[in-house]
């Protein structure tokens, strides 16, 4: 009888896996098996054995066979009565039944520089990697948030996103902190002959992460639920199966490499492509079926949207042939939404000319007073285009639109169709293809003001 | 660890490139410490390894045979003139202490 078990422990943390192995063979259960991430264990009668841990530099969970390090150090603790169990990355576990053996470890000084090599070996190049990557990818949302917070909050993906990096910076900086603090103390207890010094919680911490991660992972589920996006949440889990996959693939792989004796480094070198080609498979197969998704929804949505303004209730007369859409840029967060409408239409004037009109203009509903006035602000802002284009918005008057405040786009000191229509919590920017009438203003603004 | 990186040895240290005067194998050497010291020091594998390890790497020993699994070390003339040296440092200390508080209380 078999037992799999998820364990989140660090390789520092030598004396937390030798108390739990004694503890799950007081129970019953002996290890069999130190995987990455799930340790193997077998039923056996309920005994009092003792654990020990030691470190082997040259171990390597890609080597095709121990190393000849590894067969001395079996050898050596053979000697002294301990029988290996397993290994896991460079740690090398131990057992015995004797009463009093002689410890593995008798210089605790020795001990903590061979872990800070081992950590330095496995743990902490990956682990600082993933911090670079996590920083970079914080980098691009946070200067969004402050500079361009509109922007930001068009999607509440964006803050989704931003709080899983978030989060994954504070899981690796936290355990990388922790292992430091830990490393310190050691080295300071064990200049003065004392013992290695206790770890910190970074198991509490794996676990916060964890729950956050799932509560994020929760939100996400039910806000693409809310918003009906069903085929989302079915990529979303086909990526995780998909990724959940091809790890087990790549385990697969280097297993094999390894059964065939293939020396560690070309088993590196093949998994780190297989990595990159699997995973370079996964993500552009997926990303691929949910733009095609995505695609057919946006053409659906703009079929279904109604457009809060015509070109008819524009200009008061009747099109033969009308072409009109509306879709969401981004997918809205609480605290703006942000939609964009056109329509062309077509229709004979009365001395018998066809004539082609157009129409288009993005709401913008914002939720909170600073935001709103940081969009209005950004908007006043004279911009310079890479062409050389100066671009002002001149305040206008703007009673003909019973509006609060309007402003007409000039591009260069020559005036656009482009109008912004400010009410409370609502911007619109508005292009009607001509200058307007009084009429068209009064009609525009009419339909375009938000519900009171 | 060898304080500083082998500017002094530890107590096992001294006595694991003491035991390396004459060929010795990894667990020939635990045994002819504990029988050296009377039990006093004991040197656990893992820390044999590690040590036989670091003072390969540091050029202090050297690998003379190898019998299948089983592996012979040497000290090497720099492994001479670190173990002199750390005898000459612990003849420093106590011929301070004679010194000092002088040979009655011994």
């Amino acid at each position: 009888m078999t037992k799999y078990r998820m364990e989140d422990r660090q390789l520092y943390d030598f004396k937390g896996v030798e108390k739990h192995l004694a503890d799950m063979a007081a129970k019953g259960w002996r290890l069999e098996r130190a995987g990455r991430h799930i340790w193997k264990y077998r039923r056996a009668e309920p005994a009092k054995v003792r654990y020990a841990v030691t470190y082997s530099l040259d171990a390597s969970e890609f080597n095709p066979a121990p190393t000849k390090g590894q067969e001395s150090l079996e050898d050596l603790c053979a000697a002294a009565g301990w029988q290996k169990v397993s290994d896991w990355n460079q740690m090398q576990i131990f057992s015995t039944e004797a009463e009093n053996p002689i410890p593995l470890e008798t210089d605790e000084a020795l001990r903590v520089q061979v872990i800070d090599q081992v950590m330095w070996k496995s743990y902490l190049p990956l682990t600082s990697l993933i911090i670079v990557i996590g920083i970079i990818m914080c980098l691009g949302p946070v200067i969004d948030l402050i500079w361009h917070p509109v922007k930001y909050f068009e999607s509440w993906t964006n803050s989704v996103i931003l709080a899983s990096w978030f989060l994954i910076l504070f899981f690796c900086a936290g355990n990388v902190l922790l292992y430091c603090l830990w490393h310190r103390k050691s080295l300071k207890s064990t200049a003065h002959g004392g013992p290695c010094a206790e770890v910190g919680p970074y198991r509490k911490l794996n676990t916060l992460f964890l729950v956050l991660m799932y509560a994020l992972l929760l939100y996400l589920v039910l806000k693409l639920l809310e918003q009906g996006e069903t085929g989302v949440i079915l990529y979303v889990l086909v990526y995780a199966a998909f990724y959940v996959l091809v790890l087990f693939l790549l385990d697969r792989v280097r297993r094999l490499l390894q059964r065939m004796q293939f020396s560690r480094k070309t088993n590196i070198v093949v998994s780190v492509i297989a990595a990159v080609v699997l995973f370079g498979a996964v993500n552009f197969g997926t990303s691929f079926g949910l733009i095609s998704h995505l695609g057919g929804v946006r053409e659906a949505e703009a079929e279904e949207i109604p457009l809060p303004l015509t070109l008819e209730e524009l200009n008061g007369v009747s099109y033969e042939e009308v072409e009109q859409g509306s879709f969401p840029l981004g997918n809205g967060s609480f605290l703006l939404t942000r939609n964009f409408y056109y329509e062309e239409g077509t229709r004979m004037t009365p001395d018998g000319r066809r004539l082609e009109e157009y129409l288009q203009y993005e709401i913008l509903d914002i939720k909170t007073g600073w935001l709103y006035q940081k969009e209005l602000e950004d908007r006043q802002e004279p911009k310079q285009y890479h062409s050389g284009a100066m671009a002002i918005w001149t305040p206008v008057d703007a009673a003909p639109w019973g509006a609060e405040q309007v402003y007409h786009f000039h591009l260069d000191g020559q005036a656009t169709t482009s109008y912004l229509l400010c009410w409370p919590g609502r911007l619109v920017d508005l292009d009607l293809g001509t200058q307007p009438t009084a009429e068209q203003m009064a009609a525009a603004g009419r339909e375009l003001a938000p519900a009171q | 660890m060898a304080r500083e990186k082998f500017q002094s040895l530890t107590e096992q240290m001294f006595y694991i490139l003491l035991c390396l005067r004459n060929e010795s194998c990894g667990a020939d050497i635990a045994a002819q410490i504990s029988a050296m010291t009377h039990n006093r020091v004991t040197v656990g594998p893992g820390t044999l390894y590690n040590v036989l390890d670091s003072f390969l790497q540091a050029e202090m020993i050297e690998e003379t045979k190898v019998e299948g699994r089983k592996r012979s070390y040497l000290i090497t003339r720099k492994g001479r003139m670190m173990l002199k040296e750390e005898y000459r440092r612990l003849m420093t200390l106590t011929a301070d202490y004679r010194a000092c508080i002088g040979e009655e209380e011994l």
